[in-house]
């Protein structure tokens, strides 16, 4: 048996009631088999025992005093992971499904993404069981200050810096990023995804898209190759598809594609950057269907359809595939037309767009594919750019962020690229990203000794 | 049967007079008394019997039977006329069309058909369409009107249809009968009256006696000036007179009674209601405002009623708060006039067979589009729209079958705006093309089919309109009330617990209602809970940003026209429209984009908070519905708008109000007292949202919790795009009405939680149910819909929470697991999946969903 199947079984027993954390547990410790076998010192020194331990997790009563003058109370959590390579670093969540075990699955998670950024961040992840939805803003405000009326003697700019999460927005991060400023009397960067006025960072809803356009133009580049006159596809219309398709034509490439829940548009034309605004306006503002962008530029539509199908269909030809939408949108049929019709860069924006099948075909026919866990990393990374700009007191511009941004994500790119080269698997970017973070980890905790 | 082209009235010398009646023959007999008449009857049909010919015999009146049902070629048909024009002209065409040729009729008196429909407009209309078609049938029919009781142009009209016209009455105690029309007939002494002497009839043509004759005949003078009106008015007129006068109370109120069945409705709750509530002096106040004859419909009656019932409660002062209405109504019988006259009867009566039901409709609406009204009708309705002048008004069906209780006829028919900027002549044109629009759409399809599917199809349409001042207020060249929306004094959508489904709620917009009616894709009007008028089921600005308003509906003065403007646009027009009042500015979005701190245009976005919790404005409808409500005994739903005065009080214009509708098929049919054990699929009560439902479902899409929670990650994903998938390719609202049953909470970012759609993974389905389930993880804490909340409540789709394991509930998985599952036949390349996602068809089970919002009931089950 090895020590990653002991790991497994030995987290099933002590924490058999937590489902969500278990599988978490199981599915990234699986990716993690070749680092066991390369690395003795990681087995001898416990270090998969203690990674699936969180440093300390914490519990705690929020009382408060809802419209009607009646005491309500809600469970709070803050499982604070690993700090192995800085502070610990994840989101909170306002949700009426939030638990122990969704906490720590969610934790658990954010400390592999985390490292992949290849910023100082570790790993936690926090939040309650209290349901934002259907709450008055006075309400809403009461509770988030009795939250951390208990979280702040456990966070800190150098100890633990939350962000948010579902639930969890502007609002409710003013409401929290008040009340600790309030009762420790200090102005630091203890909470990312703070309002510009106060601390926040630009280019935030624009980082993931940049990102994954990054990621992939540095794909590309091992290959000799750019953006330039290359036809992409991007599926989605929100915030990542639109950024995307922005950082592509800027870069010289032809977006062709676009899609929401309804139907899927086709520009052989291009959408340039004109098309571009058009549908940020359609999608933000607007709030109208997709449809509507193929009636005024005359493009194709295909209703109830998504971008991967109408490539099928359609036996469109593309080279560069962004897929920017939403979980399992791209099947195994779908990959192996994309592969046939050409494709030869696949880097995902959203998270596990790709079905496992899928993921199967683009690296048998070992074309270039970015997983989401490393193209859209972006995001993730720009909490790291709030943590720097408050720590020096500074505020970039625009241009300032997306230069850090593509300098990230060309880390991001190497050290994936690297892991994967030195575990055998030149050019596997799934295998890169896997091990790439968890090494990173792995090696500070043997450092540290037993701690 | 001996055929003879001429044919005897029974009594010879009349034969002689009138050179016998020939076929294709209606002849109308002016008659004193019924006595008179039936003593004509009889001699023709005594004569027609011998000659073995086949007679048929009308009985539909309060008089005394003109004959008996004893030879064997007399057949009597009993007719009900209570029902009103079309079902009786339409009772009458069958038999005439079952009868065939050469077939002799006799109809009760036509007069007495006054007691039941009061106007000599519709006698005339029935004649009009009846005696051509008798004509064509080559038979003699014989109908009677007694003297001095219809108006001049009635029997100017009768005249001008029929073939033969015969005056009869007694002069000196003698019996007299003067033709007065006889088609292609003639003789020297015909036209003169002629006296009975024995039992010939003498000419009298010696001209001292004509005169004596002609002047004992118009010795009633009063009466004639008011035969210039028709029976009708007269009828009003009297009424009227009762009001002034010191009879009784309870005398006046029977009359409210008959002139209500006559004007108002049929219906004995309803009726019970008015009696309650409206005196003589309101129902002759909407009587003065009524053009034409008839009813005026179900959404005017409820408009009205409501107002009354409201005034009548004096817990609130209701004078300061509801705007007056000045509204007009366009009488039933007008829509029918229309036909009858402009000569379309016979198609409409061929739409009503099952052949015909949707083929002639087609014909039909594009015909109503385009007919004439009589010069008078056009001279009223200019009248109208004089008065209105250059102020907007809406043209709006107001159908007897909408609005009534039992019954779910809501929104099937259209209304029109007509914005009143052009020329009379041109406001004229575009008004009256609304009214044929609207007329026209009885025709639709969607209505037919509505009919049919509730078995409405043979009921009488009586289309009445209403014309409403449109509400609302000038803002530039725009013009709109400020806030418009509908109210359910039971609130169908409880989304949290301790909500109050009987504090009622609203959905409320920015503009004109219409938005608020309709259901718009992509577009939220912001849903009111009454008892927490706050609270959202809503997380956070950008939710609360994304369900919300985006878009106005407003009239455009300039361009004349109902348009849609964004809400962004109309924002940065600077128009008084109370901005803070209604909306809040949205501060994430605009730091988004742009670089630091420069100023955007402002995203407001429309909550109404303030104006539900700084003005009394809830506390004022909360008050109305429970008002409404008690006096209704039953759920009541409600359209208004609100504006404000210039000291800045709120008015409210109540448009409409109806006992609350159930959705879907026979709704008047309640649940079941028993229902076979073995038949429930499903019971459960309360923790269901959508309101009285009576749903089929004939197919059913269920996740297995059991293989669910077995799935990885990426494996539950793929199963929420497979629900995408059979929603899109198999489900459907109203060919294949599917229930999507699965564990947890549908729509969750947690794919342990629940299967993790979007909505428009399942926009498909009429019914969603989350079912709790113990053994894994899936919470038994359900989401209640939130998820989806609004997009539930907007399409809709009806919401249901079930706990199998709770005591009382019934969840019949076994029964279902019995079943065959089609999934691999629908997506064959999804058969890996099939022990997650099973899709039953149930077409052979005729499975039904019905639920009582009052008891809290719901019941899923089998028919078979």
């Amino acid at each position: 048996m090895s020590i990653i199947d002991e790991v497994t079984a030995k987290v099933k027993l002590v924490d058999g009631d937590q489902k969500e954390f278990q599988q978490a547990v199981a599915e990234v410790l699986e990716t993690l088999e070749p680092t066991a076998e390369r690395h003795p010192e990681f087995v001898k020194a416990g270090i998969f025992e203690r990674i699936v331990e969180p440093e300390r997790a914490i519990l705690f009563r929020i009382p408060w005093v809802d419209d009607r003058g009646d005491v309500q109370v809600n469970r709070g959590f803050r499982v604070q992971f690993n700090n192995a390579i800085g502070p610990f670093k994840g989101g909170i969540r306002f949700h009426p499904s939030v638990n122990l075990s969704i906490i720590k699955f969610l934790g658990f998670e954010q400390i592999f993404k985390n490292a992949l950024t290849t910023l100082p961040m570790g790993g936690g992840k926090g939040g309650s069981d209290f349901d934002p939805k259907g709450k008055s803003d006075g309400e809403v405000m009461r509770f988030c200050q009795s939250f951390m009326r208990e979280l702040f003697r456990h966070i800190g700019p150098e100890t633990d810096v939350p962000a948010g999460d579902i639930g969890v927005g502007g609002r409710e991060i003013g409401y929290m990023f008040g009340y600790y400023k309030k009762i420790r009397n200090e102005h630091t960067g203890v909470l990312t995804g703070k309002g510009l006025e106060y601390g926040g960072s630009l280019i935030r809803p624009e980082a993931t898209g940049y990102g994954t356009t990054y990621f992939a133009a540095e794909m590309l580049a091992t290959k000799g190759l750019d953006f330039k006159g290359k036809i992409v596809a991007v599926s989605g219309s929100g915030n990542v598809a639109q950024y995307a398709i922005e950082k592509v034509t800027q870069m010289g490439g032809c977006v062709i594609t676009a899609c929401d829940s309804s139907a899927t548009i086709v520009d052989e034309k291009g959408i340039d950057e004109e098309k571009c605004c058009y549908i940020m306006d359609l999608k933000n503002n607007r709030r109208c269907r997709i449809r509507e962008y193929a009636d005024k530029f005359q493009a194709a539509c295909f209703e109830g359809q998504n971008v991967w199908d109408v490539i099928r269909e359609q036996g469109i030809k593309v080279d560069i595939a962004l897929p920017c939408a939403t979980q399992n949108e791209l099947d195994g049929e779908n990959a192996a037309a994309l592969v046939k019709n050409g494709c030869f860069c696949v880097a995902e924006g959203a998270n596990m767009p790709s079905t496992p099948e899928a993921v199967r075909v683009f690296q048998e026919s070992k074309i270039l594919y970015g997983p989401g866990k490393a193209a859209n990393a972006g995001g993730v990374a720009t909490s790291g750019l709030e943590m720097s700009q408050n720590s020096l007191k500074m505020s970039w511009t625009r241009k300032e962020v997306d230069d850090h941004l593509l300098v990230i994500m060309k880390s991001i790119h190497k050290s994936c690229l690297d892991a994967a080269d030195a575990y055998g698997k030149k050019g596997d970017y799934v295998a890169g990203a896997n091990i790439a973070g968890f090494v990173k980890v792995a090696k500070a905790m043997l450092a540290y000794g037993i701690v | 049967m001996a055929y003879y082209s001429k044919i005897s009235t029974g009594w010879d010398s009349l034969d002689a007079i009138i050179d016998h009646l020939r076929r294709g023959d209606n002849v109308v007999w002016q008659v004193d008394g019924i006595e008179e008449y039936q003593k004509l009857v009889s001699l023709f049909v005594n004569k027609a019997l011998s000659n073995n010919e086949r007679v048929v015999y009308m009985r539909f009146a309060r008089h005394v039977p003109l004959l008996e049902e004893r030879p064997p070629n007399l057949s009597i048909y009993h007719l009900n006329v209570e029902n009103g024009f079309e079902s009786f002209s339409a009772q009458v065409h069958s038999i005439i069309t079952a009868e065939g040729r050469d077939t002799f009729y006799v109809f009760d008196s036509l007069s007495d058909l006054l007691h039941a429909w009061a106007t000599d407009l519709m006698i005339v209309n029935f004649f009009f369409i009846t005696c051509p078609y008798l004509f064509e049938l080559n038979t003699i029919a014989y109908f009677a009107i007694l003297r001095n009781r219809h108006s001049f142009k009635a029997i100017a009209h009768i005249r001008e249809t029929t073939q033969v016209l015969i005056d009869v009455y007694s002069y000196k105690r003698k019996l007299c009968v003067h033709p007065i029309k006889i088609q292609h007939r003639y003789s020297p002494t015909m036209f003169f009256p002629h006296i009975k002497r024995d039992n010939e009839l003498i000419p009298v043509i010696d001209s001292v006696e004509a005169t004596q004759l002609f002047s004992h005949l118009l010795r009633d003078k009063t009466e004639i000036a008011q035969r210039n009106l028709d029976y009708w008015d007269r009828l009003f007129m009297r009424a009227e007179k009762l009001l002034q006068s010191d009879t009784s109370e309870e005398e006046k109120q029977d009359m409210v009674e008959q002139l209500s069945r006559l004007l108002l409705s049929r219906n004995k709750r309803i009726l019970a209601l008015i009696r309650k509530y409206l005196t003589l002096q309101d129902i002759l106040q909407i009587k003065e405002r009524l053009i034409g004859t008839g009813f005026v419909g179900g959404k005017a009656l409820g408009m009205l009623l409501a107002r009354k019932i409201l005034h009548s409660n004096h817990s609130l002062k209701w004078d300061n708060i509801l705007e007056h209405h000045d509204s007009f109504y366009i009488g039933s019988d007008v829509f029918y006039s229309y036909i009858v006259q402009n000569g379309w009867w016979n198609l409409f009566m061929a739409q009503k067979t099952k052949d015909g039901y949707f083929s002639k409709a087609r014909r039909l609406r594009d015909l109503m589009l385009k007919g004439e009204f009589p010069e008078a009708m056009k001279e009223r309705l200019q009248l109208m729209l004089e008065y209105f002048g250059q102020s907007p008004i809406i043209v709006r069906s107001s159908s007897l079958l909408e609005d009534a209780f039992g019954s779910a006829f809501a929104g099937k028919y259209e209304s029109y705006f007509c914005v009143n900027q052009s020329s009379p002549e041109k406001r004229y044109q575009f008004f009256e093309q609304a009214v044929k629009k609207i007329y026209a759409s009885t025709m639709n399809e969607d209505a037919l089919a509505y009919r049919l599917q509730r078995g409405l199809d043979q009921m009488d349409e009586q289309m009445a309109l209403l014309v409403q001042r449109v509400s609302g207020a000038y803002h530039k060249s725009f013009y709109f009330p400020h806030l418009a929306g509908v109210g359910l004094s039971h609130n169908p959508y409880v989304w949290k617990r301790n909500m109050d489904a009987n504090a009622g709620m609203l959905r409320l917009v920015l503009g004109l209602g219409t938005r608020a009616v309709d259901r718009v894709e992509d577009d939220y009007p912001r849903i009111v809970a009454m008892d927490d008028p706050v609270v959202k089921p809503l997380a956070g600005m950008r939710d609360i940003q994304k369900y919300s308003q985006h878009y106005v509906d407003l009239l455009n003065l300039e361009e004349n026209e109902l348009q849609t403007v964004s809400l962004l646009e109309l924002t940065q027009k600077d128009l008084n429209i109370r901005l803070n009042a209604v909306a809040v500015r949205n501060n994430e979005t605009a730091q988004s984009r742009e670089n630091g701190f420069l100023p955007g245009p402002d995203h407001w976005v429309l909550t109404f908070d303030h104006f539900l919790t700084a003005t009394p404005f809830v506390k004022t409808m909360a008050s109305m519905f429970k008002t409404l409500e008690k006096a209704y005994e039953t759920p009541v739903d409600i359209e208004f708008t609100v504006n404000f005065t210039q000291a800045d009080e709120i008015q409210i214009n109540l448009l409409q109000c109806r006992p609350f509708q159930t959705i879907g098929v026979n709704p008047s049919v309640a649940i079941p007292e028993t229902i076979q054990a073995d038949k429930v699929f499903i019971q459960t009560e309360g923790n269901f949202m959508g309101g009285n439902v009576s749903q089929d479902i004939s197919a059913i899409i269920w996740v297995d919790p059991k293989s669910y929670i077995e799935l990885s990650i990426s494996e539950k994903y793929s199963i929420a795009r497979l629900i995408g998938k059979l929603n899109r390719l198999f489900a459907h609202p109203k060919r294949k009405p599917t229930l999507l049953a699965g564990p947890g909470r549908w729509g969750t970012h947690t794919p342990s939680m629940g299967v993790p759609v979007t909505f428009s993974e399942i926009n498909q389905v009429v019914a969603l149910a989350e079912v709790s389930f113990q053994d894994g993880s899936l919470v038994p804490d359900l989401s209640f819909g939130t998820h989806f909340f609004h997009d539930l409540t907007e399409t809709p789709i009806f919401y249901m929470a079930i706990y199998p394991e709770n005591s009382g509930v019934v969840f019949n998985q076994q029964w279902l697991d019995s079943l065959p599952n089609m999934l691999t036949s629908i997506s064959p390349g999804d058969s890996r999946w099939d022990h997650v996602v099973k899709v039953y068809n149930l077409d052979m089970h005729k499975m039904i969903l019905r639920t009582d919002v009052v008891t809290q009931k719901l019941v899923c089950y089998r028919q078979e």
